[in-house]
């Protein structure tokens, strides 16, 4: 605050100063063009009349004198003032330099600052100018030019110093107005750090100020939502964990309950459970996965992977699949892509992708993945002519256990971690996943992944 | 001011004698001196200052070292000769303080700027020696004239100007008269003063700005007390003379003012007009106040006239 009304006071007073200084320039040089101009107009008339005759001219010089407040002396070629309208100098020789030079034919200027008065000596010419017969000196005062100056050096001051203390004034309000909001935000979020999630910042003051209350509450409100989904996390985990744990008991309190079951029956049961068994290892792996992609130390092994071949092994791979329910697969190349990335990982990401349009698509369907790429980016994209998701869950598919129907997924084999895991990756990868979808006609999921991974030393 | 050691007295007691009466009794003897003279710059554009030892002992012989000095120069010290070689001096005297010299005729045909360094540089120097107080000139035994055939008679050291910084800077003082208010306010008193002269201002100006600027209180030889009717406050903004009118140009605060103690209007207006109608070729004064004419002075005194000197205002 103090620098800044230091910095204003300072500017001002250098300002002033500056203006104060061109202001008294420009009346100095007003004044010398204004003697110049006199003292040529006598010496031209002074010239053309054969020089000086004090009965014609003695009145003309007074005159003179009155208006512009100098004093005129006029001196012939030998250095003798002739005349001297204050009638002091009549009669003695002057051989200054100015007047030798203006002698010789030169003009000259003088400002005496400690008298304030400024002089000029022009030559007279004889008629023909073919010599110097005198010269004409005329000095005049500069006081009123010394005066306005000194008054406009006191107001100048004077304004500086008022403004100074405005400044000081305005820069000690401003700073309160301009820091209060911001240790308020300070408060807030400290009661934050304590626990206090759920309060929101008011937003108040300046443009600035809004903006970061307004993102901070952007952010605390994400930070809730995390906490909440962190929670569903974990009871869904409980829950999904729990589920295939309880149908096992289920079968096996059956088989235990009842004798002399058919073999063929204790067969079905025991086929239920190893199903149960295998869905809870499904989902045990899924989560081991994804806490692992989760962990900060994990890293992702980067080597050149080409992409034609990831997809083409991996629709391979899927193709019994989608030949169960007569779904034609078609892959698109526009041109031969590497990229880095982690292969393992990549290869995973694109089956669960593929796996889901498999499963969610109709019989005798069709998926089209296609593969493209420009200079900075590769892109994928899985379509299928699937049943689609809602609109209300098109944003929602990527978190973890949400399924869409809970019913047809758990037939289907699903987990509803799979896409979270596709995510995942996806991220690590510094890529993009986009989901759009139209019910009854199908979905398609788009993936943009950098050819290049920037490694951080 | 330079001390003389007396050695050789009687020749300078007999010089003395000669040239008769005027000279001042301290100017006996001397051995050595180190006078000022102004010899030309390299350009012959001006006349230097230049601080000169001279060695003879007598007063022709320390005139005619002095004057082959300016003739030479002091190259050494920047000073270059201002008398051409071509003249030699016809005759030189000392009478009294007035050094007398006469020049050959080629004196005649110098150019007038060559003339003036030289005729300045020689009643400068000269005149720097004690014992010489004004210069005369002479060319083949005839007094050197101006070109409106006038004598420049005896020169002396302040009728020749070398530095006009110099020349801003003197003063000169003048007796000059004020006149103040009588103890009834009514009447006016004529003070004699001694004022000290700006030459870069007129004579006008000069009375005036003493005037205002002068003691508000004064006495007369008898001890009466008097007052200055004119406020030290007031501002002058210009006075000058034209036709024998001198023209006062007050400032606006000169009209709002109010009068000093008893004063009356006509005693504050004439105590102006009065001390300024003494000053030769002043007869009648008109007051303007901001540059223009006023009808009235406090509403009771016209002010748009021409103001002459009052007589009967003043004290008896």
């Amino acid at each position: 605050m103090l620098a800044f009304a230091a910095v204003g006071l300072v500017a001002t007073l250098v300002l002033s100063v500056a203006l104060i200084q061109s202001m008294r320039n420009y009346y100095e040089n007003e004044k010398k063009s204004e003697l110049f101009r006199l003292a040529n107009t006598l010496s031209i008339n002074l010239s053309s009349s054969g020089f000086f005759d004090e009965a014609a001219y003695g009145d003309f010089l007074k005159h003179i004198k009155a208006v512009t407040d100098g004093r005129v002396m006029v001196a012939d070629e030998a250095g003798t003032i002739l005349y001297d309208t204050n009638d002091l100098e009549t009669g003695k020789t002057y051989a200054t330099r100015e007047i030798i030079g203006g002698l010789g034919g030169k003009s000259s200027y003088i400002h005496v600052k400690e008298r304030s008065v400024g002089q000029v000596v022009v030559p007279v010419n004889n008629a023909d100018r073919t010599k110097v017969s005198g010269v004409i000196v005329l000095t005049s005062s500069y006081e009123s030019v010394t005066s306005a100056i000194a008054r406009m050096k006191n107001i100048t001051y004077m304004t500086a110093v008022v403004l100074g203390f405005l400044i000081l004034g305005l820069s000690y309000y401003f700073s309160g107005v301009f820091t209060k909001p911001f240790q308020e935000l300070i408060q807030h979020m400290n009661r934050v750090t304590e626990g206090h999630i759920d309060e929101q910042f008011g937003v108040r003051g300046n443009y600035e100020v809004q903006e970061i209350a307004t993102t901070f509450n952007h952010m605390v409100n994400r930070l809730a939502e995390q906490e909440e989904n962190r929670q569903q996390f974990v009871a869904n985990v409980s829950h999904e964990l729990k589920t295939p744990l309880s149908s096992m008991k289920v079968l096996a309190e059956s088989l235990l309950s009842q004798e002399g079951m058919p073999v063929e029956l204790y067969r079905e049961f025991l086929e239920d459970i190893r199903n149960e068994v295998d869905r809870e290892n499904k989902i045990i792996n899924d989560l081991l996965v994804l806490v692992t992609m989760d962990k900060k130390e994990q890293q992702l092994s980067f080597e050149e992977v080409d992409m034609n071949q990831l997809v083409e092994s991996v629709l391979k791979r899927l193709k019994p699949l989608a030949d169960q329910k007569s779904i034609q697969i078609v892959f698109e190349s526009f041109r031969q892509v590497r990229c880095q990335g982690d292969e393992t990982k990549l290869s995973l990401a694109l089956t669960n992708v593929v796996e889901n349009a498999i499963k969610y698509n109709n019989e005798d369907g069709e998926i089209r993945v296609t593969l493209d790429a420009d200079h900075k980016n590769l892109y994928i994209t899985v379509q299928d002519t699937g049943e689609g998701i809602p609109e209300e869950s098109i944003d929602k598919v990527f978190q973890r256990f949400y399924r869409v129907d809970k019913t047809r997924s758990r037939d289907t084999g699903g987990t509803g971690l799979g896409l979270s895991i596709v995510q995942k990756t996806i991220l690590m990868h510094k890529g993009t996943i986009k989901c759009e979808s139209q019910l009854h006609e199908g979905t398609t999921f788009s993936i943009k992944l950098p050819l290049n991974q920037v490694t951080q030393g | 001011m330079r001390k003389w050691i007396i050695t050789g007295g009687l020749l300078l007691v007999l010089l003395a004698a000669a040239c008769g009466s005027g000279q001042k009794e301290e100017y006996i003897t001397r051995t050595k001196e180190s006078p000022v003279f102004y010899l030309a710059n390299a350009d012959r554009t001006n006349l230097v200052p230049v601080v000169v030892e001279l060695e003879e002992e007598g007063v022709e012989e320390v005139i005619r070292e002095s004057l082959s000095v300016l003739q030479n120069g002091k190259l050494e010290k920047g000073g270059y000769p201002t008398v051409p070689k071509e003249l030699t001096l016809v005759k030189v005297e000392l009478k009294g303080d007035t050094l007398v010299l006469d020049w050959p005729a080629w004196y005649a045909t110098m150019s007038p700027i060559d003339e003036l360094l030289c005729r300045s540089s020689v009643v400068r120097s000269v005149t720097a020696l004690d014992f010489v107080r004004d210069v005369e000139f002479y060319v083949k035994g005839i007094p050197l004239t101006n070109q409106d055939g006038i004598a420049y008679g005896k020169m002396t050291q302040s009728d020749v100007i070398i530095d006009l910084h110099a020349e801003m800077k003197e003063t000169v003082s003048k007796e000059v008269t004020f006149y103040y208010a009588a103890k009834d306010g009514q009447h006016l008193v004529p003070l004699q003063k001694t004022i000290v002269l700006d030459t870069s201002k007129t004579l006008e100006a000069n009375v005036l700005g003493a005037y205002i600027q002068a003691d508000e209180a004064a006495k007369t030889d008898k001890g009466e007390p008097l007052t200055k009717p004119v406020s030290s406050k007031t501002q002058l903004k210009n006075v000058y003379v034209n036709e024998g009118i001198c023209y006062v140009d007050l400032a606006e605060d000169f009209l709002s003012r109010p009068l000093e103690k008893s004063m009356t209007e006509k005693t504050v207006i004439y105590g102006i007009v009065n001390t300024l109608t003494d000053l030769k070729g002043i007869t009648r004064v008109q007051f303007l106040v901001e540059g223009e004419i006023i009808a009235s002075y406090k509403g009771t005194l016209p002010f748009d006239n021409l103001f002459s000197r009052d007589e009967d205002i003043l004290a008896h």
